[in-house]
This record gives structure tokens, C-alpha cells and sequence, in this order.
């Protein structure tokens, strides 16, 4: 029992640093530069497609790996300048309808060139094997390796946030704008990097996905709203709210889907334990976020000075 | 009417108000003046209910006004206008107006009677747009005025809520000069009908209005008297009207 | 562009035409439209209520989609205990219209009032993202009803809900009722737009802020209109089971919510006819891109009419700010 306990936490840290990763960019993107960008999660599936790509073609996951963030870059790049920047001075109903507008464009296009067959990733040799941690319990290692490249893009993100000018620029933009424009900060430059980082670490989590899931259209969306829950509990802009978020959900989320079958099922007959199990564990997240809000109405760590 | 008593706020180690007292009487126009950032609006947003003290009391007509939702003093007859404009750009200007008169009539959960076919409140809003010389704008959108007409608008607001007491934050900022007499006429004709609190910084609207002042510096009453001993006093003259400009304007 | 002035002529027009359409499109052997034509219309109900929040509140809701599911599921719930004949926490099932519709419409805003007094504690992204979560407990919530197709929604055995005095197993009576529903509606909102409650909405989108200083809570005005509108949606769910006799979760899937706000943007917000219009030219683009795409020889695309869809919305965005009603008609100012 504490065997499978131990291993779906670590199984949660990894989901909730895949959420992380997702998540960075998104809040950043939002927090900076005002914008909701629903089409994210397409740049996740884009660094999911190209790894499946590029790995099939080469042979070769490292590859797929590291071409993966020029790609998503790329079409990052492409978005920012033609659909994004007219959209900085627009409400967000505009920008929530043209980033959906996005969506449709690259799914449908994606099913065009690709078609319907989910495409798959073979894990790299060097990490297809198991660990054995703390002398008792055994985990896959390529998991372990997600859990790492979390941490590490994480203390990245805090280095750059916290020590850097860029980084102060950021955090003076994330709370007040006019101040960095007055400043006299290349805002436009200063967007479309953000922009451009945030989309690569949406892209790396998407090529680090493919080893684990189906590659297919539509996997985007479904990690975006988790990432919209993840930020929003950890309140908007805010990267330590991101990644407290992000872990909660990935705990929560996974704890709940392995464990509250059996829980319910000493209280009810198995049959509807398993339908209602089903349904409170994919709720459990958003019960969580609507508790949040209704107890703090913008978040757990509010970015000081910013009106919704 | 008004009595503030040792009102703190605090904002981190900021004293944004110090153990303010003041009492404003029934009947009078009482100005608020001091050098910006001493305090003037977060006083009038106290007493309106927008920014909750961190300690003291505020008493309006006997009652205890903290202990009273912010939504419901315009009801008992405590009423602010805004030093930045806040008007409803999209509405007409009348209905900016009637807007105001149909909460006053209690009139905001009115689902099905179509709110232009209520001819009494019309008529009563063209009548306070004719006091602040609006009549002439009623049916233009707001956000098509001048800035100075916007500021009218705000005063026309402020009187259709009927005011017993009314907080008036720099209500003349931003407007021309024809437009400011012609407001400041009309407040001196409101007077012992309506209480005034009067933020202001033109200094001849103050000495011509006020049966009152007090001089808040940093947070702090440092004086509170008729105008003609305010103009006297040698410590305001140093904390606040430094010398010249107070001679140049009032002499 | 045409003036506001000839709005209410057109408006007319504008019945009459969905009063012949079944006729016309019997005449011209084209009669399974009349199914979309009621899908359009039952859709139109709930992009109008939608309207009332966005477009006058200022209140984005992503999770309108829900109350559709609380109607829908009221009506299959129902059907589902009068066709097995057993009961529900001691209450039968039934088929009758008159306790049908009501109690969807009702139960929806009971619902609405729940996930309302919470939501609008909060204010902006976040109310959209709160509202967002409420749909999804929902679409979670109606998954997790094996008892009633789980996943796969259940079908409605015994057919339509009954009327006295009409039939609307029908399908020319369904329309007409629908569409005697969505006037009904249209009319009661308007209404309530150019009421005095109506002007205090408006004043919330502008500057809710301001609104306390002239005796005005805002968050009772919000809350109100936030149950009509549930309201609203859940009779267009409840008529929605009824015309496909189905009810599935995908009713409330976030993505019908999209759909949707699409509609409420791209026809206009705050000006109730705008989503109507919104509603006409989605459901044609959806019925008519393929065929259109297909007849200039774009086979591929006719396909993936999304394709063509989604940079049509974003044009839409970025170049027609007040939708397909700003590009009609001229403000009377």
C-alpha cells in the first residue's frame, strides 16, 4: 500500500511539473502582457507533434528533443507577430474569441497533415528503465527525469525573475505597465521573448509528453484548462503561484483518480462507487479552484497591485 | 452632522489618516484643504465607505456610519463626488442623472416598465442638468463631453442623490473658468440646505465658500477655523501655503 | 449600413420569415432543414441569455453551457423514471410538458443562483475562469450518472414531452413551439434591457465601481440577471433534449460554452439581436462551409471546414470589433 501511495505522489509532482511547465508561460504571458492566450496548449501539441516528428524520422529522441524548441519557437513566433500583437489593446472577450478562432485553425490543420491516427514516441533507451529509491520503492526513471527538468526550468525561471534586470522589468511590467513603458523598455521585444520562452517550455513539456501518451489532436486543450486551474489558484502573473498550483493539481488530480475509488467503495456498493469516484476525482480540481476564489477572489499569491 | 473621531488608516507603515478629529456642522460649507498627498481623498473615501479605517469613528447624523455598508450611505444622505471622474461613459447624460434618482426612488429592481416611460424622473433629472448648466447636453453620450462637462455631470449625480451631507472631492478640478463661477455660484446657493465637505485647491474658491476650513498635513489636522483665521495662522502658512502663492491669490 | 431606426420593421421581417421558413422549405423539398432550423433557434435562446451577461453586464461567463446541461438533464431525467415507470427520491417520472418545462427552467435557476452568489464574488479573468470551473464540476458531474448513460447520455424512449392541444413529436409543431419560445424570450429581455434594471446592468459593465456611492449594490443586480440568464439557458437545454431525444454530457463539454460566447461576439454583444444573427450565420457556416468549400473544388478543406473557420473568426476580431450587428446597422447617434 505505502508502495503505490508513494508512487502515485511522485506520479502527481510529475503531472503537476508537466502542468508547471504549461503553466509558466501561460501566467507570464497573462501577467505581463495581459493577454489570454487560449491557443497555448496548441503550442504543446506542436512540440508533442514535432518530437514525434523528428524522433520517427531520425531514429533518434535527443534529437527530436532539441529540434523540438526551434519548431514550437518558430510557430510561437509566427503567432505572436501576426495574431497576438494587434490583440494587446483588445478586452479580453477579443482575445479569448481569437485565440479560439487559432485553435480550430492548427487542430484542423494539424488533422490535415497528420490525420487522425494518434502518433506515438518511443521512450530513449537511456531512460526506459526503473530506479530504485530509497532502497525500497521502484519508479520509471523516465518520470523522474520529468520531475528534474521541472525543478530545473523552475530555479531557471526564479534565477532570471529574481536576479536579473529582464527579471525586474518583468515583475515592474507584471504590476504596473506604465511604469516599464516609461522606463524606456523595448516592451514589443520584451513580449514577444516572453512570448517565445514561454512558448518553448510549453513545446519541451509537449516533447517530454509524447514518451507517456498518445500524440493526437485535442491534447492541448484539455492540459490548458488544467494550466488555467493551476494559475488561477496560484493567482495570475505570479511563477511561485504557477508552480504551487501546478503541483496541487497534479497531486490532487492524481491522488484523487487512484484513491477515492477504493475510499468510496467501503461506503457504497462498488458499481456506483466507481461512477461517482469517477466524477468527483476529475471535479476534485475545480473544487478546489472554486474554493480558493471563493475564500481568496484572486488567488493564493495575488500579484500586488494588479486589478483582476 | 459629521463627527470623525481619532480615524487612523493605515497602509503598511504609511499613516495615510493620523488621529483625525474633525467636526463638520450642520448647515455649513467646510473646506479640506493641504498640499497633495496629505490625505484628502482616502478621508472622503472613509467617510463614503470605500476604504474601511483602521481605527476611530465616524458618526453621521448620530448613527454609527462604520458600522453601515458603504451602498446604503448615499441613502441615509451621505453622498461623495470623485475627484478623477467616474461617470457612466455609454449612458446619456440624463441618464447618468436618472440613474442616481432610481436608486434614491428604490427603483433598481424595476424589470419591465421601460425606464424612459418614467416622465416624473426625467423631469426632475433635466432639472438638476439645468442647475449645473447641462440641460443643452442631456441626450449626448457621456464619454462624448468636454472634461470640464463630465465634471458637471459628476455634481448633477451628487445632487440627484439629494444629499443631506455631500462630500465633494476637487469638484471644480478641470473645468473652465466660466463653468467653474457658475458651479461655485451654485454651491453657494445649496448652502445651509445642503452640508458641504469641500476638498478644493483653488484657494479662491475655498476663501470665497467656506464658513470652515481645516488643513490637513500629512495626514493630520493641523488646523481648523474660520477662513479668516486659517489665513492668519503661522503654522499653516509654513507646513502648507508657503508664503507666496497664498499672498498672490488671496491678497 | 442601415439606421437603428428600421430595426423594429426588419425585426418584423425578420419573424415572418422564420413563421414561413418550414413552409418554404417544404415547398422547395428541402424539409430535413427544418431540424436545423430548430437547432438555430433553440440555440438563439441561449446566445440571448448569454447576451444579457456579457454583453450588458460586462459578465464573461465560460460556463453557460451548464445551465443547458441542468435543463437537458431535467427533462432526460424525467422522461428516463416515466419510461422505466419506477421513481426519483419518491417522485415519478412524467412527460408532461406543463411540469416539465417549468421545472427545468426553475431548476436551472436554482442552480444559476448556487454557482452565481459564489462566482461573482469574483471579478474579471477570474470570474471567467470560476464560471469555467462550475461547467466543468457540471460536465464532470452528469458523466458520473451511470444511472443515466454516464459518459454516453442517455436516449428519451417515449419521445417529445406532451402538450395539451399539440404535438410535438411534430416536427413542424416542435418548430413553431421553439419558436414561440425564443420570441417569448426575445421580447422579455428586451424588456429588461430598456428597463430601469436594465440601466443599472449597463452601469455595471461601465463603472461598476462608481456604483455604491449612488446607493447601489451591485453584486444583487449581478446575481439577478445571473439567474435569468441561467434561467434562460436552461429552457434552451430542456428544448434541446426534447429535439434531438437525447441527452448526453456533451451538452455542457467548456467547448459548447465557446461555441457560444462565439456566437454572442461574432453576432454583436449587447444587442440581443446580434447573437440571434451570431446563431444564424454559425449554424449556416457549419451547415454550408463544407458544401461550399466542396463546390469550388476544395475537397480537403470541405472536410476541415474549421480550418477555414477559425481565421474567419479571428478576422472577425481583429477587424469587425462590434460583430456582425455593427456591420449592418448604423447607431441612431
Amino acid at each position: 500500500m505505502s508502495q503505490l501511495v508513494f508512487e502515485q505522489f511522485l506520479n502527481g509532482i510529475q503531472l503537476g511539473m508537466f502542468l508547471f511547465l504549461v503553466s509558466a508561460g501561460l501566467t507570464l504571458v497573462f501577467g505581463f502582457m495581459n493577454i489570454i492566450n487560449l491557443a497555448h496548449g496548441s503550442l504543446f501539441m506542436i512540440g508533442a507533434y514535432s518530437i514525434a516528428l523528428i524522433s520517427g524520422a531520425t531514429g533518434s529522441f535527443w534529437i527530436g528533443l532539441i529540434l523540438c524548441l526551434p519548431v514550437t519557437a518558430l510557430a510561437a513566433f509566427i503567432i505572436e507577430v501576426l495574431i497576438i500583437r494587434p490583440l494587446y489593446t483588445r478586452d479580453h472577450l477579443d482575445q479569448v474569441l481569437a485565440t479560439f478562432g487559432l485553435i480550430l485553425f492548427i487542430n484542423e490543420g494539424t488533422t490535415m497533415l497528420m490525420g487522425r491516427t494518434p502518433q506515438f514516441v518511443d521512450m530513449p533507451e537511456a531512460l526506459s528503465g526503473s530506479v530504485t529509491l530509497f532502497g525500497v520503492f521502484s519508479y520509471p526513471l523516465y518520470r523522474l527525469a520529468i520531475i528534474a527538468s521541472g525543478i530545473i526550468v523552475a530555479a531557471i525561471l526564479w534565477f532570471i525573475i529574481t536576479k536579473t534586470r529582464v527579471g525586474m522589468q518583468i515583475r515592474a511590467g507584471t504590476t504596473n505597465r506604465e511604469i516599464v513603458q516609461q522606463l524606456g523598455v523595448n516592451i514589443d521585444g520584451l513580449n514577444t521573448a516572453i512570448f517565445l520562452v514561454g512558448a518553448m517550455f510549453a513545446g519541451l513539456a509537449g516533447a517530454m509528453a509524447g514518451p507517456l501518451t498518445s500524440v493526437e489532436v485535442g491534447m492541448g486543450e484539455n492540459l490548458l484548462i488544467l494550466c488555467f486551474v493551476c494559475i488561477v489558484i496560484g493567482g495570475i502573473g505570479s511563477i511561485r503561484g504557477a508552480l504551487f498550483g501546478a503541483l496541487t493539481v497534479g497531486i490532487v488530480d492524481t491522488m484523487g483518480r487512484s484513491f477515492l475509488p477504493s475510499i468510496l467503495g467501503a461506503f457504497l456498493d462498488p458499481a456506483s462507487a466507481s461512477g461517482i469516484a469517477a466524477g468527483l476525482s476529475s471535479m476534485s480540481i475545480y473544487l478546489l479552484m472554486v474554493i480558493v476564489l471563493v475564500l481568496k477572489p484572486t488567488g493564493l499569491f495575488p500579484v500586488a497591485g494588479r486589478i483582476s | 452632522m459629521l463627527q470623525i473621531r481619532n480615524l487612523c488608516k493605515n497602509f503598511g507603515a504609511l499613516a495615510a489618516t493620523n488621529d483625525v478629529t474633525l467636526n463638520v456642522d450642520e448647515g455649513t460649507i467646510h473646506a479640506l484643504i493641504g498640499p497633495n498627498g496629505a490625505g484628502k481623498t482616502t478621508l472622503i473615501s472613509q467617510i463614503s465607505g470605500y476604504l474601511t479605517p483602521t481605527s476611530g469613528s465616524i458618526k453621521f447624523d448620530g448613527q454609527d456610519l462604520l458600522a453601515m455598508p458603504a451602498h446604503l450611505r448615499p441613502h441615509a444622505g451621505l453622498v461623495r463626488s470623485f475627484q478623477v471622474t467616474s461617470v457612466f461613459p455609454d449612458l446619456s447624460v440624463i441618464e447618468n442623472v436618472c440613474l442616481v434618482l432610481q436608486s434614491m426612488n428604490h427603483q433598481v429592481f424595476s424589470l419591465f416598465r421601460p425606464a424612459v416611460a418614467d416622465k416624473a424622473e426625467r423631469a426632475e433629472a433635466m432639472e438638476i442638468l439645468e442647475r449645473v448648466a447641462l440641460e443643452n447636453e442631456a441626450e449626448t453620450t457621456t464619454r462624448n463631453l468636454a472634461h470640464g462637462q463630465k465634471r458637471q455631470v459628476e455634481i448633477a449625480m451628487a445632487l440627484a442623490a439629494r444629499p443631506k451631507l455631500l462630500l465633494l472631492d476637487e469638484p471644480m478640478a478641470g473645468m473652465g473658468a466660466e463653468e467653474s463661477r457658475q458651479i461655485t455660484t451654485l454651491l453657494d446657493g445649496l448652502r445651509g440646505s445642503i452640508t458641504m465637505l469641500l476638498v478644493e485647491h483653488d484657494m479662491d474658491v475655498v476663501f470665497g465658500l467656506a464658513d470652515k476650513v481645516s488643513v490637513l498635513v500629512y495626514g493630520k489636522v493641523i488646523a481648523s477655523d474660520t477662513p479668516r483665521n486659517i489665513r492668519l495662522d503661522p503654522e499653516v502658512q509654513r507646513a502648507y501655503l508657503g508664503g507666496h502663492e497664498f499672498h498672490d491669490r488671496s491678497a | 449600413m442601415i439606421s437603428e431606426r428600421h430595426l423594429p420593421k426588419l425585426m418584423a421581417l425578420g419573424v415572418l420569415v422564420l413563421l414561413l421558413l418550414p413552409l418554404m422549405l417544404n415547398a422547395s423539398g428541402s424539409s430535413y432543414l427544418i431540424s436545423t432550423a430548430t437547432r438555430l433557434v433553440i440555440f438563439a435562446i441561449a446566445a440571448v441569455s448569454l447576451d444579457l451577461l456579457i454583453g450588458y453586464t460586462g459578465l464573461v461567463s465560460f460556463g453557460h453551457a451548464a445551465f443547458l446541461g441542468v435543463g437537458a438533464y431535467t427533462v432526460g431525467i424525467l422522461s428516463f423514471h416515466a419510461y422505466e415507470g419506477d421513481t426519483f427520491f419518491g417522485l415519478p417520472g412524467t412527460l408532461s410538458g406543463l411540469i416539465v418545462l417549468p421545472l427545468a427552467v426553475a431548476l436551472s435557476a436554482l442552480v444559476a443562483l448556487a454557482i452565481g452568489a459564489l462566482s461573482l464574488r469574483t471579478k474579471g479573468v477570474y470570474f471567467i475562469m470560476i464560471t469555467l470551473s462550475f461547467g466543468q464540476m457540471l460536465f464532470f458531474l452528469f458523466v458520473s450518472l451511470e444511472k443515466y448513460g454516464g459518459d454516453d447520455g442517455m436516449m428519451m424512449f417515449d419521445g417529445r414531452i406532451t402538450l395539451p392541444g399539440l404535438d410535438l413529436n411534430d416536427r413542424m409543431s416542435f418548430y413553431y413551439f421553439c419558436l414561440a419560445c425564443l420570441i417569448a424570450f426575445f421580447w422579455f429581455c428586451r424588456r429588461l434591457v430598456a428597463s430601469k434594471f436594465g440601466r443599472t446592468l449597463q452601469a455595471i459593465r461601465q463603472n461598476e465601481a462608481r456604483l455604491s456611492s449612488i446607493g447601489i449594490r451591485s453584486y444583487t443586480a449581478k446575481l439577478l440577471i445571473f439567474v435569468i440568464a441561467g434561467a434562460g439557458a436552461g429552457l434552451a437545454g430542456a428544448l434541446s433534449a426534447n429535439h434531438t431525444e437525447f441527452v448526453s454530457p456533451a451538452l455542457t463539454h467548456w467547448t459548447r460554452s465557446g461555441d457560444l460566447m462565439i456566437v454572442v461576439i461574432l453576432g454583436g454583444i449587447g444587442t440581443l439581436l446580434g447573437p440571434v444573427l451570431g446563431t444564424i450565420v454559425f449554424l449556416l457556416l457549419e451547415e454550408f462551409l463544407p458544401l461550399i468549400l466542396h463546390s469550388v473544388g476544395l475537397d480537403l478543406l470541405s472536410e476541415h471546414w474549421r480550418f477555414v473557420l477559425g481565421p474567419i473568426l479571428i478576422l472577425i476580431v481583429l477587424f469587425a470589433k462590434s460583430g456582425i450587428y455593427g456591420l449592418l446597422f448604423r447607431s441612431r447617434e
